[in-house]
């Protein structure tokens, strides 16, 4: 059928980029319902959906294992990102999972760092450093498979990391293959400034919190521009990393108020997935249904290809 | 030398149940799994396509017995290749998916009906391979009493194409208009009335669906009579040939590209797969020792061999003496298929034995059957191959797993899909 | 059938890890692919699961190493043990992509955080309907430390020691979603809140085969993975872990202690005894790759090949792999030793037939429990070998009531539920 077409550029020179949050606390009905979730706000075009662990950053299923237990939607276009904290495992342990995790979702996934709150200074950078470094030990031209020659993958282009920091030490390299993206998308969440700080230098996504009015929307530009800042000086682009506010309405009107007021580059709407059945399938629909036509029509979204990954999905112009 | 394809050619009955590799698919096969995984190893080998033979009897041409077709799983039980293609297309993206009809049963309107929604589910993938039948048995569970002559069916079969082929083009490409403001579905001045009348079929149109993604399915033709060849050369995107050695496929491929040419086609747009099934082994010794054992004449193996000609011949190979010449043998079913036996040998105990091994042109490991075959290709001038043979899973591996990569190594078919319908496919080179 | 009149059926698993194919070799097909994400495993285990295969076991290493020759050279060219992905992610798919085979995961107990580990697996339980296994290792090499911020692993001792404090945590996290643990060597305080389901607690595997391993296997393991070489140290090596299970208060019976095999097959004994010489012959090549695979904190390729391990050599680290080294090579040479040895408890080579007598034959000589279909590290594991283990030796088993039958079809039966059953009922139908 005929796609939708975009009349209008909302922001900048891409479309809204969009997607949703959910998670399965501990004791939540049935985890397999990951796969419902993920089907059908993928089947509405969103670029990603976050695993969020749950609300006391405890509680919660192991979101690695539900992201890789959604890679087997094999249509999917969708990236999944499982959430955690900075010490839940080794970083070498993280990078490892993730860039298999990534492997599985055919270059669509990543680690979504849910808060550096009450991490001792530094010490979520370096682990961001670390896990850089870990993903990129293998350069992307380091596997051959060179039948005459007998070589799998060329030794020169694997490098021990060798890092020794103040919290940190991993000789690396890592024992896999590298990202079909390049490296796993990193996702951080807004927990004040130095998350900011530490999202302008390493990562794809901040995640800022537009659940309610007590962040206020003057509170979220001013973060929204420092992101930006601390891009351009971190030598990046001003778009490099995405500001996606999250949502817990559907409501467009309300929805589009919020990114427009704090000039994010989109939204993740929640879809608490733990509630009663009915409530999930009703908050599936108002989200993949109405809101998404609404903000189609209104030119803020529209379609884009997954064919290199998530990354240039989200990054890319359009 | 430019790139050959490469198609399989089977259908929707029995992988060999009585084997070492047999697995369990005796049993199983019925629900399509087994069907469906061997499609996926080989769109994971870039064939451009699988062919799904049909027929629709249960066979007792030989000693006027259904023993022998049944014992031996021959012409039944085979399940409807129309019914499992949307399955192949479910779960395959690119691969081709060409399922048999026959011009002597279907009602057209029926047929280009259902192969035009099968060419919408399978987004643009589906192909019709176009028989005429060639068994009295099949025409009688279709309210007939025998089939029309050889002839008569190829000239009915023309006709039924060329209405066939009306009936996609009913619908102009861009009727469908979702025209919202309008409140317009479909603009119905570009949805056209055929009422078409021939011959020997008759139907109103026009179809009551969208034209297909691909124009029209691609069409597939299997017949090497003249009147088979030159009803490919007129309408037939892919031939099925039989041929022996590259100077036999060459004059085979010539001959149907000079017809195509004298029927003002492109000769380049019908592209003929020569049959062909490689024994493949680790060492070159091993598979020619395998190709050997095949060649024994065991008595089960030449019963199964003349069961089945007798089947598509209709004539009753039990009746003669094995070791007697054959003398002249005449058929109204399958005229090439018998022709090919009688090549096989004098006596019918020597044909059976050489129609069943035939096929084993190549013989080696996947490296030289690979470099033999690229060489015959580019003797015979290109389009491909169709494999054939046992659809067990350790076959087809080393088919998908040994062979195609071999190929592939060097530069002889593709890696990957440049398109996504099967026609563009095939076309490509 | 041989042996006994009433069969006694037995355990059947596949050993592997997500690490590189045969990439290279006749029938490797896309392997060097295929693997990366997951596509090889998902197909392979789908195919033992439809061969009635009980169960798989995922090795793991955490590290790419650079003991042999100082330099990634070597581990890169022969894929023995790298490039390796977490087989702990790729279970979460195979949760999904099948209904009723064994999933089990290896995971150090010196490098996972305790509660993370229980928390995993119970969401694994959850995703699999109570399928998901623990295979515990308690990790070797030096360079697996250094990535975890340590620079040398705790020795041998002090490793199993930690490993049943860890094994007591976790089943605590199970049992009660939380933990307040206060030992010799680890203080956990943590939560996970994901209990596992009613039906129990993930199956636990254990695989090492030092005295200490032995006692950890006693308290904790319901399978074992182990390759004592030959059916008299298969026999000792069993009876030492069912003495363990007994010292430590359990029914020996409910630990299975299950052989790492290659079998060879063919359609006669004599193909089947060519693939089993190129599979065992010592090339240049074949000892390399060996060298490699043994080589944790020793470079092995720095020893004389053409002189005896020397017998002072110790490592923490492999301990056990080394006494069974020296057992085997009794004097000989490495390279007459290593050449030809594989990862394996016995040698099976032949047909269906015949391997399934072996394998009757050696288990009825050890006393049980089943077998771990291995292969070979990567060496000879191709689809066409799949295929020849779940469609050639399985059905055979399966037909002699001795394997591929499923123990427990009730639905929501676990993994240890159908173990059990195997063992104890050995139903049949």
């Amino acid at each position: 059928m005929s796609a939708p077409t975009t009349t209008t550029k909302a922001t900048g020179t891409r479309t809204w980029r969009w997607g949703a949050v959910t998670g399965f606390p501990a004791g939540s009905p049935d985890p397999r319902r990951a796969l419902e979730v993920v089907r059908r706000v993928d089947a509405a075009g969103a670029d990603l959906v976050l695993l969020e662990p749950g609300p006391d950053g405890v509680d919660s299923h192991d979101t690695t294992s539900l992201a890789g237990f959604t890679s087997s939607l094999r249509t999917a276009a969708a990236g999944v990102v499982p959430g955690g904290a900075v010490d839940d495992v080794p970083p070498y342990q993280l990078a490892r999972r993730t860039a298999s995790l990534d492997h599985l979702h055919r270059g669509r996934s990543g680690w979504w760092c849910t808060g550096t709150a009450g991490l001792p200074v530094g010490r979520a950078e370096e682990h961001a450093a670390v896990l850089r470094a870990l993903w990129e030990s293998w350069e992307p031209d380091a596997v051959v498979g060179d039948v005459a020659g007998g070589a799998y993958a060329d030794h020169t282009k694997v490098h021990a990391v060798d890092h020794r920091g103040p919290h940190y030490a991993v000789r690396g390299p890592l024992n896999t293959v590298p990202s079909p993206q390049g490296r796993p998308l990193l996702v951080v969440s807004d927990d004040g400034e130095r998350s900011v700080a530490l999202a302008a230098r390493w990562a794809d996504v901040l995640v800022l919190d537009g659940r309610s009015a007590a962040t206020g929307s003057d509170t979220r530009a001013d973060t929204v521009a420092r992101l930006r800042a601390g891009l351009v000086r971190a030598g990046r682009g001003p778009g490099d990393c995405l500001a996606l506010v999250r949502v817990a309405t559907t409501d467009p009107d309300a929805v589009e108020a919020v990114v427009r007021s704090c000039g994010a580059d989109g939204f993740l709407v929640d879809v608490p997935a733990a509630a009663a059945a009915h409530e999930v399938e009703h908050r599936l629909t108002a989200a993949t249904a109405d809101l998404v036509r609404v903000l189609s029509a209104r030119g803020h979204l529209a379609p884009r290809p997954a064919e290199h990954g998530l990354r240039r999905r989200l990054l890319e112009e359009n | 030398m430019s790139m050959f394809h490469l198609g399989w050619f089977t259908n929707f009955s029995n992988p060999p149940w009585n084997h070492a590799w047999a697995g369990t698919e005796g049993r199983d096969w019925p629900r399509g799994r087994a069907h469906v995984e061997f499609v996926q190893a080989l769109e994971r080998a870039c064939f451009d396509y699988v062919m799904l033979e049909d027929s629709s009897m249960v066979s007792d041409a030989y000693e006027g017995s259904t023993r022998a077709d049944l014992a031996h799983g021959l012409y039944a039980p085979k399940h409807d290749p129309v019914v499992l293609a949307p399955l192949l297309a479910a779960a395959t993206s690119r691969i081709g998916i060409i399922a048999t009809a026959s011009t002597s049963f279907y009602p057209p309107y029926l047929l280009a009906r259902r192969f035009a929604t099968l060419d919408h589910v399978s987004h643009g993938r589906a192909g019709w391979n176009v028989v005429t039948s060639s068994e009295d048995r099949a025409a009688q569970n279709h309210g007939l009493d025998g089939l029309p002559p050889h002839d008569e069916r190829y000239e009915r079969a023309e006709e039924f194409v060329d209405l066939v082929e009306k009936l996609w083009e009913s619908w102009e490409p861009d009727a469908q208009v979702l025209d919202r403001d309008r409140g317009v579905y479909v603009d119905h001045t570009k949805v056209h009335t055929l009422d078409f009348r021939g011959k020997f079929h008759a139907s109103r149109g026009p179809l009551n669906l969208q034209r297909p993604p691909q124009g029209r399915p691609v069409l597939c033709q299997a017949g090497g009579s003249p009147r088979g060849r030159d009803l490919a050369a007129r309408h037939a995107d892919t031939v099925l040939a039989m041929a022996a050695g590259p100077e036999q496929m060459k004059e085979f491929r010539d001959d149907v590209r000079a017809r195509a040419v004298a029927a003002g086609r492109d000769p380049d747009a019908v592209k003929v797969m020569f049959v062909t099934s490689p024994v493949l082994a680790d060492t070159v010794e091993e598979a020619r020792a395998r190709a050997d054992a095949a060649r024994t004449p065991d008595p089960l193996k030449i019963e199964v061999a003349l069961a089945h000609m007798s089947a598509v011949t209709e004539i009753d190979f039990s009746t003669l003496d094995l070791d007697a010449p054959l003398g002249d043998l005449q058929t109204n079913g399958h005229r090439t298929t018998l022709a090919q036996f009688l090549k096989h040998g004098r006596t019918a105990r020597e044909a059976a034995i050489g129609w069943l091994t035939g096929n084993a042109h190549y013989v080696g490991t996947p490296e030289t059957v690979a470099e033999a075959m690229g060489e015959d290709m580019a003797a015979v001038g290109g389009d491909g191959y169709l494999i054939t043979g046992n659809i067990g899973r350790r076959f087809v591996s080393g088919i998908t797993d040994g062979l195609v990569p071999a190929l592939q190594r060097r530069g002889l078919t593709r890696t990957e899909y440049a398109h996504e319908t099967f026609r563009d496919n095939l076309l490509e080179f | 059938m041989t042996s006994s009149a009433t069969p006694a059926p037995f355990t059947v698993g596949w050993f592997a890890g997500w690490g590189v194919p045969d990439w290279s070799g006749p029938w490797a097909g896309d392997a060097v692919q295929s693997w990366v994400d997951g596509t090889f495993t998902v197909e392979t285990v789908r195919d033992l699961e439809r061969a009635g295969v009980d169960l798989v076991v995922m090795e793991d290493l955490n590290y790419l190493s650079d003991v042999v020759g100082g330099t990634f050279e070597q581990e890169l060219r022969t894929t023995a043990r790298a490039p390796k992905h977490d087989p702990v992610v790729l279970m979460s798919r195979l949760a999904a992509e099948t209904e009723r085979i064994g999933l089990i995961a290896t995971a150090s107990t010196t490098f996972w955080p305790p509660v993370e580990l229980a928390r995993t697996y119970a969401t694994l339980d959850h995703l699999t309907g109570g399928r998901v296994g623990w295979n515990v290792v308690t990790s070797t090499g030096d360079r697996a430390a250094q990535n975890f911020g340590l620079d040398a692993l705790p020795g041998h001792a002090t490793r199993y020691a930690t490993a049943a404090e860890y094994l007591e945590v976790v089943h605590a996290l199970w049992r009660d979603g939380s933990v307040e643990h206060h030992g010799e060597h680890l203080e956990v305080s943590g939560r996970t809140g994901t209990r596992t389901p009613a039906a129990g607690r993930p199956v636990v595997c254990q695989a090492g085969a030092s005295a200490a391993g032995t006692a950890l296997a006693g308290r904790f393991a319901d399978v074992v993975v182990s390759y004592p070489p030959g059916v008299e140290a298969m026999r000792e090596f069993r009876d030492q872990v069912r003495a363990a299970a007994e010292a430590a208060g359990r029914d020996p019976d409910d630990v299975q202690v299950l052989y790492l095999v290659t079998p060879h097959l063919g359609e006669t004994e004599e193909l089947a005894a060519e693939a089993a010489a190129r599979y065992y012959d010592p090339t240049d090549a074949a000892v390399r790759r060996r060298l490699v695979q043994m080589s944790g904190d020793v470079d092995f390729s720095a020893f004389d090949l053409d002189a005896p391990l020397p017998d002072d050599v110790s490592t923490e680290g492999s301990r056990s792999i080394l006494d069974n080294l020296r057992r085997v090579a009794a004097g000989r040479t490495l390279r007459e030793f290593i050449g030809s040895q594989r990862s394996e408890a016995v040698r099976l080579v032949g047909t269906a037939a015949s391997v399934a007598d072996q394998m009757e034959d050696v288990l009825a000589q050890v006393g049980g429990d089943g077998f771990l279909l291995f292969g070979g590290g990567g060496g000879v594991l191709t689809r066409r070998y799949v295929r020849e283990l779940c469609d050639g030796l399985m059905p055979e088993l399966r037909r002699r009531g001795l394997a591929g039958v499923p123990g427990d079809d009730r639905p929501g039966a676990t993994l240890r539920d159908r173990l059990r059953d195997r063992r104890r009922e050995g139903v049949l139908r």
